[in-house]
């Protein structure tokens, strides 16, 4: 049997006396794409935030392929190979296109915080970095763009750029937070096809409102409510599951949300 | 670097080779050193705030240290058998050296968060390294100061540093140096971070780069540019006092270079030429320079947030607005000099005629006042009614 990407052994987080998750346990493997859904503030961006080093876990541990990802700073976690993006663009605003998806392939490419490794044509570590380039925004569809400041991107390629600086960070697991959120359902069936071609060999854990995204999308789903994690298992099984089923009647129809038959 | 950029700099060279022979005083020669000297602080600064989106109120803790370790350098030569032109010309780099390596343990303080707290930490430093100077005398000389001789004895083509234009070239050869520094850093993968942390700084993390790190070295770059700039001016003056160190001299790096701009070299060409027109040579024409200075300042932060260096401002404009505008800057002008003349010189026995602009002023007749007021008002009614109208034409 495989090892897991990434294994969650009983993870618990509080705030202050405010418990937010409760003895998640959870394993990835390499290749899976995994959603995981959960009426609001049932703790989904927290457990993102605890794998993804800006939080440290209360209970429990987090390990990548083994490795104990408790407690190391962000930019360690991400040098490991976890990439995020965000359910608001944290997107470089004044940075163009090109600069903004060089700057999340540099670690990787090996640039360091090196003086004597200047971003230009002729140093040899950048012609690699550059051909990375090349590829996110061809893959993304982006290239006329690429001396565009983000900022003045229309949102739905600001996405884009967002999961491409994950996906350029080197990343091998990617956290996905809503990377549809505001889309109308035709641009999320397009944004979707445009991300497909450069996430294809990544394990994902996705975060996502929109059920039909979701069940097409996931090998597995989990589904937490209340910080608890109620199921985790192939989609079929979570639609039957009458704990999930409560969760959402009992919630989500209230906020119109589509609860797919 | 685009074509614009590098025919800018090629103007900004040619610039820097002719002025000395346009106005070839010694005074005029004087003012183009601390000119060049003023736009190496702004750089320094700019590698902070325009780069980084950090901005320190510890300043003056870099330029004061390099400009003490020129001074002590200077006195400590004599003993050391060091007398020899080199050592008196790489006296900057030193001071650079020294102020970078102080700039990255203080650093190691102040970069912990970004923002407002990095801004208060060097707050903090800036007034606790001013008053450990004050605590030292023997080293700082204290108000009084330390004084030293740059002059040096037989050099390669004469450059003994005893002429004004000896220093200019010196100060300029040092500002080449720091601009190819500073645009050599914007390409390294630290410079790229720190304009991408300026943007989102809780992004770059997840990128693999530390936020510390890079303000780090940016804070130590900047500390070293500031402490070559520091030494430059004590090599000038040949002087140095605790005052190089004081809040006052950290907030005149900050506003010139908020006033000069975003733009990482115009900002500080801007900045570097408006610091001295305002601290050396406006100051000697009225007490009230820090006044006019505080005016600027607040108008380019509420109407040209890009700085004056950005150039857009010119654009907005209008032509109608200008007489008016005239007047009000007239109509204050003599308001403000009326005042401090009355409060400061009538006080103490002085006449109460004042020269201004080449105008007669005569601060004890009611009708002057009357009428500077009227100036002011009518050209602030004016300006409201223009602006006003030209609001009623867009909607």
């Amino acid at each position: 049997m495989t090892q897991p990407l990434l294994s969650l052994h009983h993870v618990g987080h509080q705030f202050g006396a405010t418990t937010v998750l409760h003895d998640v346990s959870l394993a990835l493997m390499p290749g899976e794409i995994m959603g995981l859904i959960g009426p609001n503030g049932a703790g989904k961006s927290t457990l993102f935030n605890l794998i993804s080093g800006e939080f440290k876990p209360t209970h429990g541990h987090i390990e990548l392929r083994g490795k104990r990802l408790n407690g190391l700073p962000s930019h360690t976690i991400a040098r490991l190979g976890v990439g995020r993006s965000f359910q608001i663009s944290r997107v470089f605003g004044s940075l163009t296109v090109a600069e903004s998806l060089t700057a999340a392939c540099l670690w990787r490419g090996g640039f360091g915080y090196g003086y004597w490794n200047p971003i230009r044509r002729r140093n040899s570590l950048f012609q690699a970095v550059d051909a990375q380039v090349e590829r996110l925004m061809t893959g993304l569809a982006l290239t006329h763009k690429r001396d565009t400041p983000v900022g003045e991107l229309p949102y739905a390629d600001q996405r884009a750029v967002d999961i491409a600086q994950a996906v350029g960070s080197g990343a091998q697991l990617l956290l996905l937070d809503e990377p549809t959120a505001g889309m109308s359902q035709a641009q999320t069936a397009q944004f979707l096809e445009r991300i497909a071609d450069i996430t294809h060999d990544k394990t994902i854990l996705l975060i996502e409102h929109d059920m039909g995204v979701v069940f097409e999308l996931a090998h597995r789903m989990a589904v937490l409510v209340d910080g608890r994690l109620v199921a985790c298992d192939v989609p079929e099984q979570v639609r039957k599951d009458p704990a999930v089923q409560r969760a959402y009647l009992g919630e989500w129809r209230g906020e119109g949300e589509s609860w797919p038959r | 670097m685009t074509r614009a950029q590098r025919l800018t700099l090629m103007a900004g060279l040619v610039l820097l080779a002719v002025m000395p022979l346009l106005f070839p005083s010694a005074y005029s020669l004087n003012l183009l050193t601390q000119t060049v000297v003023a736009i190496l602080i702004c750089l320094s600064y700019q590698v902070l705030l325009s780069q980084g989106g950090l901005l320190s109120f510890g300043h003056a803790i870099f330029t004061g240290l390099g400009a003490y370790v020129v001074v002590h350098g200077l006195n400590v030569r004599f003993g050391a058998g060091l007398d020899q032109w080199w050592f008196v010309i790489l006296l900057p780099l030193m001071a650079g050296a020294v102020a970078a390596a102080v700039g990255f343990m203080l650093g190691w303080l102040a970069t912990g968060r970004p923002g407002t707290a990095f801004a208060m930490i060097t707050l903090g430093l800036g007034e606790l390294v001013w008053a450990a100077a004050w605590m030292f005398p023997e080293w700082s000389g204290g108000e009084a100061g330390l004084s030293a001789n740059r002059v040096v004895g037989a050099a390669p083509l004469g450059f003994t540093l005893a002429q004004p234009w000896h220093l200019y070239t010196l100060a300029s050869a040092y500002l080449c140096a720091a601009v190819w520094l500073v645009l050599r850093f914007t390409q390294t993968p630290v410079g790229l971070m720190l304009k991408a942390a300026r943007d989102q700084v809780n992004r770059i993390g997840f990128l693999g780069y530390d936020a510390r790190v890079i303000r780090l070295i940016a804070f130590t770059l900047a500390s070293g540019l500031a402490g070559t700039a520091g030494g430059l001016t004590a090599l000038n003056f040949e002087f140095v006092s605790v005052d190089s160190f004081s809040l006052q001299r950290s907030g005149a790096a900050m506003l010139f270079t908020v006033v000069g701009g975003s733009a990482l070299i115009g900002g500080a060409v801007v900045g570097g030429v408006l610091m001295v027109a305002a601290m050396v040579i406006l100051s000697t024409y009225t007490p009230a320079w820090l006044l006019y200075v505080g005016l600027l300042f607040v108008w380019v932060v509420m109407r040209v947030p890009g700085g004056l260096s950005g150039l857009q401002w010119l654009a907005g404009l209008r032509w109608r607005s200008l007489p008016a505008f005239a007047g009000l800057v007239l109509g204050a002008i003599v308001l403000i000099e009326m005042t401090y003349h009355w409060v400061t010189e009538v006080g103490a026995g002085m006449p109460p005629e004042l020269a201004l602009l080449g105008l007669r002023v005569d601060v004890s007749q009611a009708a002057h006042w009357w009428l500077a007021a009227c100036v002011t008002a009518v050209s602030i009614w004016v300006l409201s009614a223009q602006s006003q109208s030209r609001e009623g034409v867009k909607t």
